[in-house]
């Protein structure tokens, strides 16, 4: 499956603020983005910065473990009608690959994006190409800012679903970093075939827009969410995300 | 001939492995990484999170660069490898940053982060220092962009290193020493361990932290480990690449953070990840036994201050609360080493030795009366952690080491005073 450019998307950590609402935020946004990443709760979320941690720790519990969280990440592909990636930490399933896989799979969704796999587990990348192949599903990474160049272009002849680079240090946080320049330094590496997902601290149409602009091809929203949900409620969420599409697909599209 | 060069290079863009990113502490509500903003001067923090491999200097850097002496000289120690008995055998060289202005390679840094502090529209400065090498770079590099200093001082190396300290003071610095009664992290360690307190980088850098944060107007100099830092003193390694006439078959420097053995090796490991040469070449970090991060320490997340007021790094520690006795070569009590070293030393790319202070001094003396320089006990170690490979490789032949002298000693008095009152004259 080949995902939209421009394409836009949102994360929600998978059970938050609470099982029932969780679902409700999903059904209020599916017109508003074209795939959806939903997080595992993490006992570690090391690389989230304090508002997606928050959410983690929240809903922790909440999903009743793994196999609640995997059937609620079903649940909510379904009400999306989008394509779904889960994103969990590999140090959740002790650095075993085929367990993280298996939990995509049966969550019915398109591939799986482990932050700390090439960090952490960077021997097992190898292994983690293979597994996900053999269920069907394309892989997907995550790469930071201050990131090899030989090493990204490998990944991209891997022939993933996507990359998607952390604009800034954490998500949520906002730094002067030069995230323009990385984003078409890191375009330039990976060439023009490979999907592009830029994400972390992308708040406004206008952010999402100057990203696609800089060689992105799509945008991820994820603590700016969170935020909106706490502040307006379920229409804020869709408010943000509808209007992000939207500047996309009118500007960049 | 030596060229200065017009663009620092950045490692992360060609490690074998991704560097692990800064995290925050999991039980942060806030954001350690967030606050940096309200810490760093802006450009040190683009360039901690830059992907480009060379970042291109300012062109007022580079007038300072010039002014300061830049490039330094590399120099073969012929009267060394005499005294060590391996003359013809083995051919050592060394850099020499002892010859800049502030007696180290500390003022590489200093400068351009002095620049990037004044262009945030700063009016003062704010660092800690070991033995005073970095302290004195940052008041020197602060006085030239017509900025105020202050300075935490490690408490062991105030009273002894007085020479320096009162060279910052002359430069227009506030030096404190540290644990000091100004800050929340030095009252709480005085109210631990009382006036007797030797001090630590960690403690000192959580210091000067937190006395930044104070004021917008302040900015945070970093001295070692953060990368940028690194990043900003690869103009040493940049001028050897042009200086050297065969690629040597041992490149060392002294380790305290790591920016020292960084500037110095990291154009030639990166030449080496990239297939460009250097393929023989062994790379050796010597450290002190006193804190011995690299061939003792734990490669995992943890403080880059005392405070944790910064964010975690993975990297080679000892722990954050690490205290070592104190030191001649106070630069080299920190308790972890930068992250990108650590990973190169992880991955066996980067060789460690640790030295005692004994044995880094006789070397130091015997380098004195061989070259007729003085070298900073911290440079010492790679003094000596040559002249140990220089006799493995003396039956061997044709064997090249290059060593970074990164300090001179003229104003460690206080250390030679002791070790030659102390009978280590030998």
């Amino acid at each position: 499956m080949d995902l939209p450019r421009p394409g836009s998307s949102a994360y929600l950590t998978i059970g938050w603020p609470s099982p029932h609402t969780f679902l409700s935020i999903i059904s209020s946004i599916g017109g508003c983005i074209d795939f959806m990443e939903l997080g595992i709760p993490a006992k570690r979320p090391i690389y989230d910065g304090p508002v997606i941690r928050l959410t983690h720790r929240e809903a922790s519990g909440l999903a009743s473990g793994l196999r609640g969280a995997v059937t609620l990440a079903r649940e909510a592909g379904i009400r999306l009608g989008k394509p779904v990636i889960l994103m969990s930490y590999l140090s959740e399933f002790g650095g075993d690959v085929k367990a993280l896989v298996e939990a995509a799979a049966q969550a019915e969704a398109i591939s799986v994006l482990s932050p700390d796999l090439l960090f952490e587990y960077f021997d097992r990348i190898g292994d983690y190409i293979d597994v996900i192949r053999m269920y069907g599903m394309k892989p997907s990474f995550f790469v930071s800012s201050k990131f090899p160049h030989k090493i990204l272009s490998k990944l991209a002849s891997t022939n993933p679903l996507l990359i998607y680079l952390g604009l800034q240090p954490a998500t949520g946080v906002k730094l002067p970093v030069a995230i323009y320049r990385n984003l078409r330094l890191a375009r330039s590496i990976i060439g023009p075939r490979t999907y592009l997902l830029a994400g972390f601290s992308i708040r406004t149409p206008e952010a999402a827009e100057s990203v696609v602009m800089a060689g992105a091809d799509a945008v991820v929203v994820g603590s700016e969410v969170v935020r909106r949900y706490r502040s307006g409620g379920l229409d804020s969420v869709a408010n943000l995300l509808c209007s992000i599409r939207k500047a996309l697909v009118v500007s960049v599209g | 001939m030596a060229r200065l060069p017009t663009r620092w290079y950045n490692i992360a863009a060609d490690l074998p492995e991704p560097l692990p990113p800064m995290i925050d502490p999991l039980d942060d509500e806030g954001s350690r990484i967030a606050r940096l903003v309200e810490i760093l001067p802006s450009r040190l923090i683009e360039l901690e999170y830059t992907l480009d491999k060379y970042i291109d200097i300012p062109g007022e850097v580079l007038d300072a660069y010039m002014k300061i002496g830049r490039p330094t000289p590399l120099a073969r120690a012929k009267g060394f490898e005499k005294a060590l008995g391996v003359g013809g055998g083995v051919k050592i060289f060394y850099k020499f940053e002892g010859v800049l202005p502030t007696g180290s390679h500390k003022i590489n840094t200093a400068i351009p982060q002095a620049y990037y502090a004044r262009l945030d529209g700063a009016s003062e400065v704010v660092t800690e220092t070991g033995a005073g090498q970095w302290g004195l770079a940052a008041s020197t590099a602060a006085s030239m962009f017509a900025l105020k200093t202050t300075v935490f001082m490690t408490a062991s190396s105030y009273r002894s290193k007085a020479g320096r300290r009162r060279l910052m003071e002359v430069l227009g610095a506030t030096v404190y020493s540290s644990p000091s009664s100004v800050t929340e992290n030095g009252r709480k360690a005085l109210a631990e361990m009382g006036e007797s307190h030797p001090g630590s980088l960690g403690l000192a850098i959580a210091e000067a932290v937190e006395y930044t944060l104070s004021s917008p107007d302040r900015r945070y100099l970093p001295g070692s480990v953060m990368e940028a830092v690194l990043i900003l003193q690869t103009v040493i390694g940049l001028e050897v690449l042009s200086q050297l006439r065969d690629e040597p078959d041992y490149m060392i420097a002294c380790v305290g953070g790591g920016s020292n053995f960084a500037g110095f090796t990291y154009p030639a490991i990166g030449a080496w990840l990239r297939g460009e040469g250097f393929e023989k070449t062994r790379f050796i970090a010597a450290e002190s036994t006193a804190s011995p991060k690299l061939t003792g320490g734990r490669y995992m997340y943890d403080g880059l201050d005392a405070g944790t007021v910064l964010p975690l790094a993975k990297m080679y520690s000892l722990g954050k609360d690490h205290v070592p006795p104190p030191l001649h070569s106070a630069g080299l009590r920190y308790h972890a080493a930068a992250p990108s070293l650590s990973l190169l030393r992880k991955l066996g790319i980067v060789e460690a030795v640790a030295l005692g202070e004994s044995e880094v001094l006789r070397h130091a003396m015997l380098f004195a009366r061989s070259e007729g320089i003085i070298p900073a006990p911290e440079s010492a170690h790679a003094i000596a952690a040559a002249a140990m490979v220089a006799r493995r490789e003396a039956g061997n032949g044709g064997v090249t080491i290059v060593f970074n002298l990164s300090g001179h000693g003229l104003l460690d008095v206080d250390a030679y005073t002791r070790f030659v009152e102390g009978g280590g004259d030998g």
